[in-house]
C-alpha cells in the first residue's frame, strides 16, 4: 500500500512565539517525513510542541525557521485553505439537532469547491465507507453509541485531503467502541490509502493506531520509530519514562569495572547478567530500566537471571486484569505487574525477582541516552 | 443480627429517587455504607454519582425514598444537621487565603458540631492531617503558588480536617495527569486505611475504583447495577454494562443463542451458526433458550498463528502494540469487532482470516433481552 512518496515534510522547523517573558521556543528544529498511506503519530505531553507542529502543517501558524512541504511543494507561505490538509479538532461532539447526513456534510458547507450536489455525493461516499447508510436520516440521539462514534469519525475524515490531521481521535471515545473505530480507521487506511497524522498525548492511542510514532518533548524530537521500537527500545530516559503504565522502574547502578560485569546497584544489590556483559562506552553513572511487566517472581527457580538479594513484599493493588505489586529490593522500591491469570498470592513474604536480560534497558544517567552496546551484548549472549 | 448490622451503617438509602424536570437522576437507589468502609461509586458521567453524594450530604432532597443517617431518619434534614465532609471535583480553594487558613476554614465556621473547638485543638487537628498528606511545609503558602497535586491535597485536607461521620469525595483525582493520579491513588489508599474513616469515593475510572474500594457500586442512568468487591465485579458482573465498564481492553461481546443445551454463535436465523460448546446448567435455571450475548475478555482469547478449528473466525483489522510490549490483534467477525492476545511468534496480516481460540470456561452468558448475566450457566468444551 504505502509507497515512499512523502506527503508531509518538515525540515529543521522551528517555532518561536514572542511572549511578555521573552521568546518561547516551542518547536526547536524538528525533521519529519510522513509517507503516503501511513498513519504517523506525534506523541508528547502537553507543552511539548505538538500543537504548534500540527498548526504549522495545517498552515494556521507560520514556521519561524525551516521548511514545510506538502506533496513536494514548499508551503511555508501558502494559506491553510490552499493546502490540501484536513484538520479535525478536539471537538468531536455531534450537533444534536442535525441528522447524520447533515452532521457529516457540515465541514464542507462553506468550502467553495462544494455546492449542494457535491456535498451530497461526498456524504454518500462516506456513509458507504462507514456502513452508515441505514441511519443517514437519524438524529444523533437515536443512534447506538457505536454508530455515534462512527459518524464523528466520518465527519473528521469527510474533507478529501492529501493528509488528515486528527487531534486525539480516540481519547474521547467510550472505551467499548474504541476497537471498532481502530478497525475502521485501519480499514480506511488500507482500502483507500488515507494518510493520517495523529496528534496525541495518549500513548495508548499512539501505539495502537500508528505505523510510526514520533515522540516529542520540549520542542525536540526524542525518538522516531515503530510502536514496538518505542516500547522495546526507548532511545532515551524521557521516552522510557513517558511510555508505559505503570512506569518503568529505574535502578541507579554502575559497572564495578567501569564497563563490564558485575553490574551493581547503588543499594549494593548485584544485578545478575549473562557472562561477558559489558558496554563499549565509559559511563560511571547508569540507570537500569526494567518494565514492571518484565519482572517475574522466580521462586520456582525457573529464572536464570535474578537479583542477588530477595525482594520484600510491600503492597499490592488488584486492578482487574492485572495486579500491581510494590516490592522492596534492599531499600529500592520496584513495581511489578502480574497478569491476573498468572497471579499467585505473594503477600508478606520474601521473593526472588527474575528478569530476561534482553528486556533490560541501560541508560547513561547524565546524558539520558540509551547505551546501545549493552543491548547488543545482551542479544549476543541470549542467542 | 440485623439490628447490629444496621447500627453499623453510617448512611443508608432506601429506594431513593431524584428527578430534575423530566430527567430521572436517581431511580430507587438502595445502598448502605458501613462504618469504616470505603465505598466507591463508579460509573460514566451523567450516571447520577454526584446527585447521590448531594442527596447524602443534604444538598439535594430526595423526591421519594428514605435517607438514614447513623440509624436516624434524615431525609428532610439540611446539610448542617449531618456530620459530613465533602470535597468537590473542582478544588474551590479560597485564593486570598493561605493554605493554613483554607484548611482551618471549616473548623472556624459557627456550626454546632465544631463550635466547641479551641484554637489549640484546631491547630493540632490541622497538623495531624497536613502531616499525613505531606503538605505541612506548605501551610504558609498562598494557594495560587501550588501545583495541581498540592492543591488537590489541600482540598482533601480541608475535607478531612472536620470530624465527620462520613466523607464524600467527588472525583478528587480527576484533574491530575495519569502519573500523578497513580501515585496519589496509592498514597490515598494508605491514608484511608490509617484514618479508618467512612467514605464514599466517586470516580469514572474502574482502576481507581478497584484500587480504593472495599466495595464498589456501579451506577448507570440512576440505577445501581451491582455492588460488590473488585473480584465480584470483575469476574461475576451482574449485567452486560458492568462487564464492559470494567477492564481495558473491554470485554469482547459476541451474539449467540442457546438451543437444545448448546451455545451457538450468531442468531437462530443465520445459516452458518456453529456450536461453541455445551451448556452446563449448574442448578435449576429458568433460562430455557434464546438469544444471548457471550462475553469474553481479550486476555482469555488468543491467536498463536495456527488456525485450528473451533473458536471465533474473524478478519484481521489491526495489530496493536501494548504499553507492556505484548501485542494483540483486532479482528472483525462480520458482526462484531473483537480483540485477542497474540502469541509472540504470530504475525497476522491485514485482511487475513484467523480462528481465535477461546477459553470456554471464561465465557459469561448474558440474556439479550434483559442484559443480565445468567449466573448458573457455563460453556463447556466443544461438542463437534
Amino acid at each position: 500500500m504505502s509507497n515512499d512518496e512523502i506527503v508531509v515534510g518538515l525540515n529543521d522547523v522551528h517555532k518561536i512565539y514572542p511572549t511578555s517573558k521573552g521568546p518561547l521556543h516551542a518547536v526547536r528544529g524538528v525533521d519529519l517525513e510522513c509517507r503516503s498511506g501511513e498513519i504517523l503519530s506525534v506523541l508528547g505531553p502537553s507543552g511539548s510542541g505538538k500543537s504548534s507542529l500540527m498548526r504549522m502543517i495545517a498552515g494556521l501558524e507560520q514556521a519561524s525557521a525551516g521548511e514545510v512541504t506538502i506533496s513536494g511543494q514548499r508551503v511555508n507561505d501558502v494559506p491553510p485553505q490552499r493546502r490540501n490538509v484536513s484538520l479535525a479538532f478536539e471537538n468531536y461532539a455531534l450537533y444534536p439537532a442535525m441528522t447524520v447526513q447533515q452532521n457529516l456534510g457540515f465541514p464542507l458547507k462553506n468550502l467553495k469547491k462544494y455546492d449542494r450536489q457535491a456535498i451530497r455525493a461526498r456524504v454518500h461516499e462516506i456513509l458507504e465507507h462507514l456502513n452508515l447508510g441505514d441511519v443517514a436520516n437519524s438524529k444523533p440521539a437515536a443512534l447506538s453509541g457505536g454508530h455515534r462514534q462512527m459518524v464523528s469519525l466520518g465527519r473528521a475524515l469527510i474533507k478529501p485531503a492529501d493528509v488528515h490531521i486528527l487531534d486525539e481521535p480516540l481519547s474521547h471515545l467510550d472505551l467499548q467502541f474504541r476497537n471498532e473505530v481502530v478497525a475502521k480507521l485501519k480499514s480506511l487506511q488500507q482500502e483507500h490509502g488515507l494518510t493520517m497524522i495523529l496528534i496525541t498525548h495518549d500513548q495508548e492511542e499512539a501505539l495502537e493506531l500508528a505505523d510510526r510514532v514520533i515522540v516529542l518533548n520540549d520542542g525536540l524530537l526524542q525518538q522516531l520509530g515503530t510502536p514496538s521500537d518505542i516500547v522495546m527500545r526507548p532511545s532515551n530516559l524521557f521516552v522510557a519514562d513517558f511510555v508505559g503504565e505503570p512506569p518503568m522502574n529505574f535502578i541507579p547502578c554502575r559497572f564495578e569495572n567501569g564497563s563490564s560485569a558485575p553490574l551493581v546497584a547503588e543499594t549494593g544489590v548485584e544485578i545478575g547478567l549473562p557472562q561477558g556483559a559489558h558496554i563499549s562506552e565509559r559511563a560511571n553513572d547508569l540507570l537500569l530500566g526494567v518494565r514492571p511487566s518484565e519482572l517475574f517472581f522466580a521462586d520456582d527457580g525457573e529464572m536464570e537471571h535474578v537479583f542477588e538479594s530477595p525482594a520484600q513484599f510491600v503492597r499490592s493493588e488488584q486492578l482487574g486484569e492485572i495486579s500491581v505489586l510494590t516490592v522492596d529490593l534492599k531499600g529500592q522500591l520496584l513495581t511489578v505487574v502480574q497478569r491476573r491469570r498468572e497471579a499467585r498470592d505473594l503477600s508478606g513474604d520474601q521473593h526472588r525477582l527474575g528478569y530476561r536480560p534482553t528486556a533490560l534497558h541501560l541508560f547513561d544517567r547524565e546524558s539520558g541516552h540509551r547505551l546501545n552496546s549493552f543491548d547488543e551484548a545482551m542479544r549476543r549472549r541470549s542467542d | 443480627m440485623r439490628t447490629e448490622r444496621e447500627a453499623q451503617d453510617v448512611v443508608e438509602l432506601r429506594a431513593v429517587s431524584k428527578r430534575f424536570d423530566k430527567t430521572v437522576a436517581l431511580n430507587e437507589v438502595s445502598i448502605s455504607v458501613q462504618k469504616g468502609e470505603c465505598l466507591v461509586l463508579a460509573g460514566p458521567s451523567g450516571a447520577g454519582k454526584t446527585t447521590m453524594l448531594r442527596v447524602i450530604a443534604g444538598l439535594e432532597r430526595a423526591d421519594d425514598g428514605t435517607v438514614m443517617f447513623e440509624g436516624k431518619l434524615a431525609t428532610k434534614d439540611g446539610p448542617w444537621a449531618r456530620r459530613v465532609g465533602m470535597t468537590f471535583e473542582h478544588y474551590a480553594l479560597y485564593p486570598h487565603l493561605s493554605v493554613h487558613d483554607n484548611i482551618a476554614f471549616p473548623l472556624r465556621s459557627k456550626r454546632a458540631e465544631v463550635a466547641g473547638m479551641s484554637e489549640s485543638e484546631i491547630e493540632d487537628r490541622i497538623k495531624q492531617i497536613t502531616e499525613m498528606l505531606g503538605i505541612h511545609h506548605l501551610l504558609d503558602r498562598q494557594t495560587d503558588q501550588l501545583s495541581g497535586g498540592q492543591r488537590q491535597r489541600v482540598s482533601l485536607a480541608r475535607c478531612l480536617v472536620r470530624d465527620a461521620s462520613i466523607y464524600l469525595l467527588d472525583e478528587p483525582l480527576a484533574h491530575l495527569d495519569a502519573k500523578l493520579r497513580m501515585s496519589m491513588r496509592t498514597e490515598f489508599k494508605r491514608m484511608v486505611s490509617s484514618l479508618r474513616a467512612t467514605m464514599i469515593y466517586v470516580t469514572h475510572d474502574y482502576r481507581e475504583a478497584f484500587a480504593l474500594g472495599d466495595r464498589i457500586a456501579v451506577i448507570r442512568e440512576g440505577v445501581i447495577e451491582q455492588v460488590g468487591t473488585q473480584e465480584e465485579i470483575f469476574e461475576q458482573p451482574s449485567t452486560l454494562f458492568v462487564a464492559r465498564f470494567v477492564g481495558n481492553p473491554p470485554m469482547n461481546v459476541v451474539g449467540g443463542f442457546v438451543e437444545d443445551g448448546l451455545v451457538r454463535l450468531g442468531s437462530a436465523e443465520d445459516d452458518d451458526h456453529r456450536a461453541l460448546g455445551a451448556l452446563n446448567v449448574q442448578s435449576g435455571n429458568a433460562f430455557e433458550g434464546g438469544p444471548v450475548w457471550l462475553g469474553i475478555r481479550p486476555m482469555d482469547c488468543w491467536w498463536d498463528g495456527s488456525n485450528r478449528n473451533g473458536g471465533l473466525s474473524a478478519t484481521v483489522r489491526a495489530v496493536k502494540v501494548q504499553q507492556d510490549a505484548a501485542q494483540s490483534v483486532i479482528a472483525d467477525t462480520g458482526r462484531e469487532v473483537v480483540q485477542a492476545t497474540l502469541a509472540a511468534q504470530a504475525h497476522p496480516a491485514f485482511g487475513e482470516k484467523i480462528n481465535i481460540q477461546l477459553d470456554l470456561s471464561k465465557i459469561l452468558v448474558f440474556e439479550q433481552l434483559t442484559e443480565r448475566r445468567l449466573g448458573d450457566i457455563a460453556v463447556q468444551g466443544a461438542p463437534a
